[in-house]
């Protein structure tokens, strides 16, 4: 018997096991050969393919294909290349095409692949159409008499055993019927028959078939039969990369080399020193020997059409792409090592990643899917139980009450991971301090047993952030591709599936901090600044080092955070290379490394760890900083190949690592026993390798964000006015708006409240203050935002009524106008309350009656004024304090704090304020000037 | 701050270290 039939959690919803447990279990139960045919998807064929190898099975590649809102199926079983070809083809209709029809479809897509059907007619239809077909005769024998059996005897076809399987033992049943609830919405006891596969349908061993198909064996021989033509064992693509956009056989590598060399007289000057041609030479010839020369000129055109751009990742260590605008920091300059990025030992694709401002971003890949369109789509990201989902999902299926979940799931922590879990749910949620007075009376305990069953089993696809594919074929033939729910096609593989495939991904990020630099620059211009970016040098700006030195970063890119900027007062070094240093060596895992690099950067006496890695590690004073000095300690203690020692470096940033880096770690061991090292040596130089796992860059990748982060904190220095308003206007920084307002205030910036005749949407910047932007406004809206500043360019507000008339705000937002100040300029009473009292009079006169089209625009706002407020009280300042805090989250005149003056009179506090800071020093800037 | 968040008094231990000032706070307190 060869299970033909089997789904793994990848048919969503449905199956219970991952790929990898369906492997080990089949052959635990002694099957040579298995098929995974998860339902209208290939999401799990990589991890699938992997799992067979490592147990020894041959696998068979298929995918169960369904009519959409019909009960007719096909399990569909590739013989060959073009099958696969097809059953991508196919898949990819079955998601995009609106009036899909399976039985008409899949005659056209059948080459290549055995198609098992249960439906008669289907298999009728099918085989006189030429599809090679089979009868599926599920799970139990069917009498001879059964149309099925019938039509198979007629056309003379297999009738072949499928018992098909959702989950691998009798007692995951009850996992299995928990995911249909959770996917109906419903509860256990109103899941219909139909809702749920057969209590049977688990992966039984050979023997148990046998014993099912006992009343005819040829059925289960016909599994064999069928599976001797299966040969195909995996699509073997090699690496996939882009092709030259128009595709017409021009040569790449002629294409690269003129518009590279193009580039390096824009960057260097017409005169190329010698430095330079004999690094771009080395570069041109090891990426045409490898056939990346397209690739380059592709994401060339994708980073043209952006004019502000941050190249990530070790392909910041080419010349060439600096020389071709895809990354900003020079090589030379900087002393980054090509090899890193390229070198003929690697074989799997070069890693070309770019960010983009963050509002530009989705443009952007708009275009790049436009432009390559069918050629193109976008990688997916495959979303599984974590525990805060899991247990909310169970719970609603016991029925508890939202109240009743969120008493549990709010003390969850958001980003709690499944790895991150205990083996025992409850007792992981006991042990948090946050959740450890929580009772869980029944059915608490049955819910977190049953949620910790369906921790990490895929629940649906989401688009990674940034990762589109290119292929020099339809793209379909390669993968199928859905639709995500925001409109994009994106292909059914998640990230490390898509890069063992051998498919080349670019990661097109947004970032906010190139959002926050452009929109300073826009602002100094806006205010008649001129500043030339092309001969901006920021790290080279001494004051910007000072400052950089004293960690005053607050809203610069990257280097902003509490331990970053503690590191860098520490280091009290804020030169560029170090600060590269810096950005890679803020890794949660290394404090030690950090504390003993602080102390050798003070003059501290060090030996190196080993006296093999004294040059390798001479440049961080001993210390492991970046990626690639793990790469270079496994290759010059351990003896490991550049292609072995990069892959270690790789399998050390999975999630699946710890199986992988057993075996590395004691081939490291043997390896640097080998040459000498002493036990205790080699077991802290993989310690300090291990605090690499999981989060870490590569010293090109650090040095073209230290880039970007000199460019913020230059225009922090020398700008502060537009810089903190961009900070603000593009949020998500690392703070809330209040810190940055705060941090503005300690720069020395005024405040200046928002304006309904003055403010943009955006907050703007100007000499010595920073102007609230509308968009901080709580409660209003984009559009109200759009119609305030787009009435005031035709005409400035006069008044009250005025505002009401031609604005025509909500109530809400007429009133967080009016309390956060935004009004007070036409108010020339300047007490709020009145206005107030204008808002209800129109508001009641606009709700009584129209206002005909005859009367003149200002006829309500004429009838409110007839309605002229009383005498009021004068305004409680701190009344109108709460309300402005209230609708903006900060104030503008000061801070908050200041209002518990009183209360902190007597009691011993001490302020924290920047005495111990050293007084920034102010030579003119070295480039780009301010006139 | 005065409406959604409130201040707290922070109470703990000052360090200096390589210049660098940080308070390791062992008590929080409403004010």
């Amino acid at each position: 018997m060869i299970p033909l039939t089997v789904r793994s959690s990848y048919s969503l919803m449905w199956g219970t096991a991952f790929p990898t447990q369906v492997c080990r279990q089949a052959r635990r139960l002694g099957y040579t050969r298995l098929a995974l045919t998860d339902t209208d998807n290939l999401y799990g064929l990589w991890p699938f393919l992997t799992a067979c190898r490592r147990e020894g099975l041959r696998p068979i590649v298929g995918a169960e294909v369904t009519q959409p809102g019909g009960r007719q199926r096909a399990v569909c079983l590739v013989e060959n290349d073009t099958g696969y070809r097809n059953l991508c083809r196919l898949l990819t209709r079955r998601h995009l095409d609106e009036d899909f029809d399976l039985e008409t479809a899949l005659p056209g897509h059948a080459a290549g692949l055995m198609v098992l059907t249960g439906n008669p007619d289907l298999l009728r239809t099918w085989h006189s159409a030429g599809v090679a077909v089979a009868a599926a005769m599920p799970r139990h024998p069917l009498p001879l008499t059964h149309p099925l059996c019938r039509t198979a005897k007629d056309l003379d076809v297999s009738l072949v055993a499928t018992p098909g399987s959702f989950f691998l033992h009798p007692d995951d049943a009850p996992v299995h019927r928990l995911l249909r609830a959770i996917d109906g919405n419903t509860s256990l006891s109103r899941l219909k028959p139909d809702d749920v596969a057969p209590p049977d349908a688990w992966l039984a061993a050979p023997a148990e078939y046998t014993r099912r198909f006992a009343i005819c064996p040829a059925a289960i021989d016909a599994t064999h039969e069928i599976a001797e033509h299966l040969t195909f064992s995996g699509p073997q693509f090699g690496i996939v990369m882009p092709p030259l956009s128009n595709r017409n056989g021009d040569d790449p590598d002629r294409h690269l080399r003129a518009a590279t060399y193009a580039g390096a007289r824009r960057r260097y000057g017409e005169e190329l020193s010698e430095a330079v041609v004999e690094r771009l030479e080395h570069e041109l010839r090891s990426i045409a020997n490898m056939g990346f020369s397209a690739y380059f000129l592709i994401v060339e055109d994708i980073v043209r059409h952006s004019p502000r751009t941050c190249g990530r990742g070790s392909g910041a260590a080419s010349l060439v792409a600096y020389c071709l605008g895809i990354t900003n920091v020079c090589p030379l300059k900087h002393n980054l090592y090509f090899e890193r990025f390229l070198n003929p030992g690697r074989t799997d694709p070069p890693d070309i990643d770019v960010d983009f401002a963050w509002d530009e971003r989705d443009d952007l890949l708009d275009r790049v899917l436009e432009q390559h369109s069918g050629y193109a789509a976008m990688v997916s990201n495959h979303v599984l139980f974590q525990p805060r989902m899991a247990i909310r999902e169970v719970a609603k299926v016991y029925g508890l009450t939202d109240a009743e979940i969120g008493r549990v799931s709010k003390r969850l922590p958001r980003f709690w991971r499944a790895k991150e879990s205990e083996p025992e749910l409850l007792v992981g949620i006991q042990r948090r301090p946050e959740s450890r007075a929580l009772e869980f009376p029944p059915p608490w305990p049955e819910i977190l047993a049953l949620a910790q069953r369906i921790i990490g089993i895929p629940r649906y696809l989401s688009v990674h952030p940034g990762g589109v594919v290119i292929t020099p074929r339809p793209i379909d033939e390669y993968v199928p591709l859905e639709r995500a729910p925001k409109g994009v096609p994106i292909i059914q593989w998640e990230k490390d599936a898509t890069e063992d495939a051998g498919l080349v991904k670019i990661d097109l990020l947004g970032n906010r901090s190139l959002g926050v630099i452009r929109d300073a620059v826009g602002n100094l211009s806006a205010n008649g600044v001129r500043f030339d970016e092309s001969v901006w040098e920021p790290e080279d700006d001494l004051i910007t080092q000072q400052a950089l030195a004293q960690g005053r970063t607050m809203g610069c890119f990257y280097i902003e955070s509490p331990a970053m900027r503690l590191l860098q007062q520490k280091s009290r070094v804020g030169d560029f290379e170090h600060l590269v240093i810096h950005s890679s060596i803020i890794r949660p895992a290394a404090n030690e490394f950090i504390r003993e690099y602080i102390r050798r950067l003070h003059g501290g006496q060090w030996d190196p760890i080993h006296p093999l890695l004294a040059e390798v590690l001479d440049e961080t004073f001993g210390i492991m900083v970046y990626q690639e000095d793990v790469s270079r300690a496994a290759v010059i203690l351990a003896g490991f190949s550049h292609a072995e020692a990069d892959t270690l470096r790789k399998v050390m940033s999975k999630k699946d690592r710890r199986h992988q880096l057993r075996d590395f770690r004691n081939r490291f061991f043997a390896g640097a026993r080998c040459r000498g090292v002493s036990e205790d040596q080699v077991a802290a130089i993989w310690e300090m390798m291990m605090s690499f796992s999981g989060y870490s860059f590569c010293k090109p990748h650090s040095a073209s964000y230290a880039r970007v982060s000199f460019q913020a904190a230059y225009l922090k220095v020398h700008h502060p006015a537009e810089f903190m308003a961009a900070v603000i206007s593009n949020r998500g920084g690392f703070y809330g708006t209040l810190a940055y307002v705060s941090e503005a205030r300690r720069l020395g910036l005024t405040v200046l409240p928002p304006d309904i005749n003055t403010s943009e949407v955006h907050w703007t910047g100007r000499d010595e203050a920073v102007r609230v932007g509308l968009l901080s406004i709580k409660d209003l809206s984009t559009d109200t935002r759009a119609r305030i500043v787009a009435g005031r360019r035709r005409q400035p507000y006069r008044s009250m009524g005025d505002v009401l008339e031609r604005v025509k705000p909500a109530e809400d937002e007429a009133r967080a106008l009016i309390h956060c100040g935004a009004l007070d300029t036409v108010n020339p009473g300047g007490n709020r309350a009145a206005l107030m009292w204008e808002l209800s009079a129109w508001l009641k006169i606009r709700s009584r009656k129209p206002i005909p089209r005859t009367r003149n625009l200002f006829s309500a706002a004429a009838d409110a004024g007839a309605c002229a407020p009383p005498p009021l009280p004068p305004e409680d300042e701190r009344e109108r304090l709460r309300r402005e805090f209230r609708v903006l989250g900060f104030l503008c005149d000061r801070h908050p704090m200041v209002l518990f003056a009183d209360a902190l009179q007597h009691r011993r506090t001490v302020k924290a304020v920047p005495a111990l800071w050293r007084p920034l020093f102010s030579p003119p800037p070295t480039t780009a000037s301010a006139t | 701050m005065i409406d959604r968040q409130r201040p707290y008094l922070l109470t703990g231990k000052v360090q200096a270290d390589w210049g660098a000032v940080t308070l390791t706070v062992d008590r929080v307190e409403k004010i």
